[in-house]
Parts: structure tokens; sequence; C-alpha cells
């Protein structure tokens, strides 16, 4: 069965890249406009895994991190942070948050097929 | 988002150094003027920043929608392309073209067979000829013989006449002796008839086998040079599916590499996007400094706002060129990697194209040619087979012939005998007659000398006549069977060369069928593809955009210069700290003569945690 993803980003051209190249490579794809909007449908879909940008509208990836790691069924999902953001105080926020790791925009498909790769096992 | 840290007046960076070039009221007037004017002119750059920030998605969002199809079409298209060059190089093409490469051999075996046994024949037939013409030879001398024993006749009649009754014996003698004249000129001139329609048999036999090795043998060759050289022809293709496959794989991952160049592209319109609002940001910290209300009367304070506002538009002109620059080499590449999937694919329908075995403008096959080809070898082998079934018939009839001659020739001989009987018959009764009867005598010696003669001539046609019937016995022993089976083998060839072609020809069909659809497939993808990539405007009215803002910035840095010529550096760490993005912060630090930060060389997080490490992954991902 093929493991679903989900995007959160408030760029819908990145959550078309996002979606397009987890697609091409058999994952499922869930597209959230933004952290609350990602929790929400956390909450009501089997997820595997959360790539997240980090400034987003409503709820930040920094919040939505940390609402995910309250949900039972996310405490161990694999969260990777896709941001433009390199500041390591940022990374260590992530970090601090729950994130599993953290890929500066622009991402090659590629690379970010082998990050969900690694972190789904 | 990320707004610039807003401070009040108080908190404004210090100015290093302030210029004092232009003295007293005007420049006083002119800073004035200046921090009047800036809050409009900037306000007006931050609106069309906006309007450029929210105006780009719609169009890398159609370009985004198209890739799916784009990408799926693509490699289609080389998936199908990759099947077709594997069918051709694959072990059921192979099997068939080695099936025909064979039965074109056996087929060239059985022609060097029937050229071989066709110049036999030729060889035997004009030997035959020779040897009938051999046969008249002969006949002339039993001419000569019938001519002395008309006139020995003649001459015995009137010896035996002068003899009156002596001679009474000897008249008989002489009838006897015209009679053998008579009868030898009857089977001479049978033997002669017979021997001239012999040899136009012969003739006739040997100028149908002349004309299949003058003409069938010549054409047939050509035939089969045209089939070995559509062989070798089709092995060239085949021997070129390699490269081919080869070429296609690599232009079907080059459609990959182009694809995912796209992807990394089209997240800049989002990169540029986030930089434009930075710079936005930075402008509205601007616009709070400007309207948090400068004391224009107190001139330090005023030249010290005006170079604050100099450096930070500055700035902000330099972070646009960036992130103009940026886009447009994103739009580009976008627009370069589209061009070249367009040339991949063509690329890739050029090369299984050239695996088509059709030759020339009339669409025919080289499969086809084959089959013509071979056609004419087979109903030549089986015309030459059937033309060395019918010689021996015809053999058997010369035989028939000479047999006749040689019933002929033996009633020459006994006549022969019979002319020996009566010389010495005569040569005893002119014995008889004494004296008076030694004419007599003389006449029967001449007799019997044509009677020896007469042998010798038979003896010699005989000699003829056994060796005609030697070597045409030669054709005699050809088996008749052998060459039924050849004719046989010969349509069960052709049979199977049919069966072969049309399953090479249903191959080449399929083939060339898939071949048009996939072309027509390039075609479509192609045109779709161009239609995309032209309409890509965004980094040109993006760009314009960005290039009027940049210009009414930097307007405003070449008044405060006209105020403070030598514009002193200020401190902008805090808008540093703005700059999400690490190229953001390069241009931060290059423009306001800072070090870039750590964050530049983006350091692990803990690197007692990074089991993968960015060299395995890449320098933007860090795993925790």
């Amino acid at each position: 069965m093929a493991k679903t993803v989900m995007t959160a980003d408030d760029s819908a051209s990145v959550r078309q890249m996002v979606g397009f190249t987890l697609r091409q490579n058999g994952y499922e794809v869930v597209e959230a406009v933004d952290g609350q909007d990602a929790l929400k449908k956390l909450e009501g879909t089997r997820v595997d895994m959360l790539i997240t940008d980090l400034n987003m509208p409503n709820l930040d990836g920094i919040g939505l991190i940390k609402g995910a790691r309250a949900l039972p069924a996310c405490k161990f999902m694999p969260i990777i942070m896709l941001t433009t953001e390199s500041q390591d105080s940022k990374k260590s926020e992530g970090k601090a948050a729950g994130a599993t790791g953290w890929i500066v925009k622009p991402f090659k498909p590629e690379q970010l097929i082998a990050v969900v790769k690694k972190v789904l096992g | 988002m990320r707004l610039f840290g807003r401070k009040g007046r108080g908190s404004v960076p210090e100015t290093e150094q302030i210029g004092h070039d232009i003295c007293g009221d005007d420049r006083d007037d002119r800073i004035r003027v200046l921090l009047n004017d800036c809050p409009i002119r900037i306000r007006r750059q931050q609106d069309l920043l906006q309007q450029l920030s929210g105006g780009t998605e719609g169009e890398f969002l159609a370009i985004g929608s198209r890739l799916h199809d784009f990408y799926s079409r693509a490699v289609e298209i080389g998936q199908t392309s990759a099947c077709l060059v594997d069918e051709v190089g694959g072990a059921a093409l192979v099997e068939s073209i080695g099936g025909l490469q064979s039965l074109t051999d056996k087929m060239t075996r059985l022609l060097t067979l029937m050229e071989a046994e066709a110049k036999r024949c030729r060889e035997i037939l004009q030997k035959t000829l020779q040897l009938t013409a051999r046969v008249n030879e002969p006949l002339a001398g039993f001419r000569k013989i019938m001519k002395v024993l008309h006139v020995l006749g003649i001459s015995t009649k009137i010896e035996s006449a002068r003899l009156s009754q002596l001679g009474t014996g000897f008249y008989s003698l002489a009838n006897d002796v015209e009679k053998l004249a008579v009868l030898i000129h009857e089977k001479s001139t049978k033997i002669l008839e017979e021997n001239g329609s012999l040899s136009g048999r012969v003739n006739e036999i040997l100028s149908r086998v002349i004309n299949n090795e003058n003409t069938q043998y010549e054409h047939v060759s050509m035939a089969l040079e045209k089939t070995y050289a559509s062989l070798a022809a089709i092995n060239v293709l085949r021997g070129r599916y390699a490269n081919v496959a080869h070429a296609i794989s690599s232009a079907s991952d080059m459609v990959s590499r182009n694809i995912s160049a796209v992807v990394t592209s089209m997240q800049f319109h989002d990169i540029t996007r986030q930089q434009i609002e930075h710079v936005s940001e930075a402008l509205g910290y601007l616009l709070q400094l400007l309207e948090g209300g400068t004391d224009t009367s107190d001139e330090a304070e005023g030249t010290r706002v005006v170079t604050e506002v100099a450096n930070i538009c500055r700035l902000q002109a330099a972070q646009l060129g960036h992130a103009r620059a940026e886009l447009v080499s994103a739009v580009q590449s976008i627009v370069g990697n589209l061009a070249e999937i367009m040339d991949n694919q063509q690329l890739i329908a050029h090369e299984a194209s050239g695996m088509r075995c059709a030759t020339g403008s009339s669409g025919d096959t080289l499969f086809t040619d084959i089959e013509r080809c071979l056609g004419i070898v087979a109903e030549v082998v089986i015309d030459s087979a059937e033309t060395t079934r019918k010689l021996s018939d015809a053999v058997t009839s010369v035989a028939q012939t000479i047999g006749t001659i040689s019933g002929f020739v033996e009633d020459i001989e006994n006549i022969g005998e019979e002319i020996n009987l009566i010389a010495i018959n005569s040569q005893i009764r002119a014995a008889h007659t004494g004296t008076e009867g030694a004419a007599l005598g003389v006449l029967a010696e001449a007799i019997q000398r044509l009677s020896v003669d007469a042998c010798h001539q038979t003896v010699a046609v005989s000699e003829t006549l056994r060796e005609v019937s030697q070597v045409t016995n030669e054709l005699c022993n050809t088996d008749d069977h052998d060459f039924m089976q050849i004719e046989a083998e010969t349509e069960n060839l052709s049979h199977d060369i049919g069966k072969l072609v049309g399953l090479l020809c249903g191959m080449n069909d399929k083939l060339c069928g898939n071949l048009t659809g996939s072309d027509e497939a390039v075609r479509d993808l192609v045109a779709d593809i161009g239609t995309a990539s032209s309409g890509i405007s965004i980094h040109e009215t993006v760009g314009r955009g960005i290039e009027q803002v940049v210009s009414e910035l930097d307007a405003i840095v070449e008044q405060v210069r006209e105020i403070v010529p030598d514009l002193p550096a200020v401190d902008m760490s805090r808008l540093h700290e703005g700059y999400t993005m690490q190229s953001e912060r390069h241009v931060h630090a290059s423009v306001a003569g800072m070090a870039a930060d750590g964050a530049d060389s983006v350091p692990m997080l803990d690197a007692s945690i990074g089991g993968a490490g960015r060299d395995e992954l890449g320098d933007n991902v860090e795993l925790f």
C-alpha cells in the first residue's frame, strides 16, 4: 500500500511541486494550505509523513509540529521542515519542536525522494 | 511571514560618518524635500512590490499543472520507443531473420546445384552436337561406294554380254550389285535424315539450357545479390539496436533530469516572492523611520536619517536585483529545460524511426524485397529442375534415334558382307571362265575392295554413334527423382520464405504503426510544450516591475549622494536579521560590508546526531 505524505505550505506552487515529485514516485499526497489546515487534516487522515513549510499564516510550521506531536497518531511520524530559512536558530527551534529533518528550498526532486525514503524506511 | 524588527526613531542605526559637502540652507532644504517626498515614493514602490509578489503564482501554477502531463507523456514515449527497439533486437525477430538467412542460403545452394547441372548438360549437348556432325562424314564414303557399285554393275553387265554364254552368271551378279547400291543409298539417306533430326532436337535442348544460363541465372544472381544486400541492411539496422537503445535510454534519462530541473526552478516563484516580501518589509521599516518624524531643523539628524534611507534603499535595490536575477534564471531554466524535453522527444522519435525496415519511397520493406527476390530465384530453380528433368525425356528420344541409325548402319554392314560374298562368288566364276573371264575377275576384286570400304565406313559411323550413345547416356543416368526433389524442396522453401517474410512484415508493420503513433505523440507533446513555454512571460513582467522599483530606489540613493557625496555606511545589522535566506544574507553582507554570518556555512545542528549527513542527501538537507 502506498504511503501517504502530507505537504503543508501556503504556496500553492510549492505544494504542487512537492505533490508532483511524491506522486511520480508512488506516494499518496495530502495537501494543506497552512498549519491550521494541516492539523485539522491530520486528525482525520492517516498520514505517514509530514513535510511542512516554516512560515505560514494562521499556524506556522513550528506550531504545526507541536500540535502534531500532541496527536497520538503523529507522535512518531517523521516531520520534515521544507523552508527557505537556513538559520541555525530556526533549525534548533524546529528540532526542539520535534522535526525529524530540515530541507532548505529549493529542493531537487531526487533529494526529496531520498529523504522521504530514508525517514519512512 | 517574517517582519523586520520595527524600531522607533531612537533605535535607528548610528551613522558612522556624515558628509558636509553642501553648505547650509540649501542642504537643509534638500533634506527636507527628500524626507517629505520619500514616504510617498517608497510607499508607491512597496505597493508595486506587493502586486508583484501576489501576481506571479498563476503562471507558475499553470506550468506546474502541465508538468505532470508532460512528464507522463514523455515517459510513455520513452517507454514505447524502448519497447519498439527491444522488439527489433528481440529474440523473435532475431530468430526470424536468422531463419530467412538460412532459407536464402538453402535457396542459393539449390541454385548453385542447378547452375552446375545446367553447365554439365550444356557441355554434354555441345559434345553430342559435335559427334552428330561426325556421323555425316562416313556417309560421303557411302555415296562414293554407291557410285562405284553402279559403275561396276554396268561394267559387269557389259563384260557379261561380251562373254555371251560364258558370262551368263555375271549378269545376275551385276543386278545384285546395283540393287545393293540402291540399298546403300536408301539406308545412308535415312541415316542422314535421322541424324539431322537428332541434331535439331539436341540443338533445341541446348538452346534452352544456354538461354537459362545466359538470362535467368544472370537475373537470378542479381536477385540473390539484392537479397543478401537486404539481409545485410537488416543486420546493420539490428546492429544499430544497441546504440539506438542507449540513445533512447539517455534521452529518457535526460527528460527526467529536465523535469527535475524544472521542479527545482519552479520553487523560485516562492523564493522570489519571499525575497520581494522581505524587501517590502524593509521598505515598511523605512516608512516607519520616515513617518516617525525627523527634526529637520537639526542638520545632523536630517543628514543621519537620509544617510540611513540611502543605505537601506541601496541594500533593497541589491536584494531586488538578486531576486530578479534568480527569478529570470529560474524561468530561463524552466523554458530551457522544457525546450530540451522537446528536443529529446524528437531525438527519441528520430532514433526509433531509424529502426524501420522500409526502403525507398514506395514504402516497400526490406522484407518484401527479399520475398520478391527469392521468388525470382525459386522460379528459376524450379524451371531449371524441370528443364533438367525433361532433358532426360529428350535424351531418351535421342537414344531411340541413335538406335534407328544404328539399325541402318547394321543394314549397310550386312550389305557390305553381301557385297563381299558376291565379290568372292564373282572371283570364283571368273576363275572358271579362264582367261576369257580375266576382266570379270578384276571387276570382282574391285567389288570386294568396295565391301571392305563399306565395312570401314560403317565401323566409323558405328564408332561415332557409340560415342554419342555414351555421351547422351550421361544425361540419361541423371536421376529424375533428384530433380523432382529439388523442385519440391524449392517449393517448400518458397512457402517457408513467404511465411517468414509475412511474419517479419507483420512485425515491421506493427513497428511502423507504433512508430507512427509514437511520432504523433511526440508531435503533440512538442506542440503542447511549445505552447506552454511560449506563454511564459512572468519573468519579464516581474523583471520590469522590479527594475522600476530598483530605479526609484537608486534615484533616492543618488539624491542622497548629492546631499552627502561620500555616503557613509550605516549599521544595518538589524536588517540582517530579517533575511531568512542564505542568499539574501550574502547580498546583505556584500552591500553592508559585513562578513557573512555562521549560517552561511549551514552547519549541522547536532553533529552527534548527524547520521544522515548532507554529503549523502545534499548540502541543503539535514536529518536530526
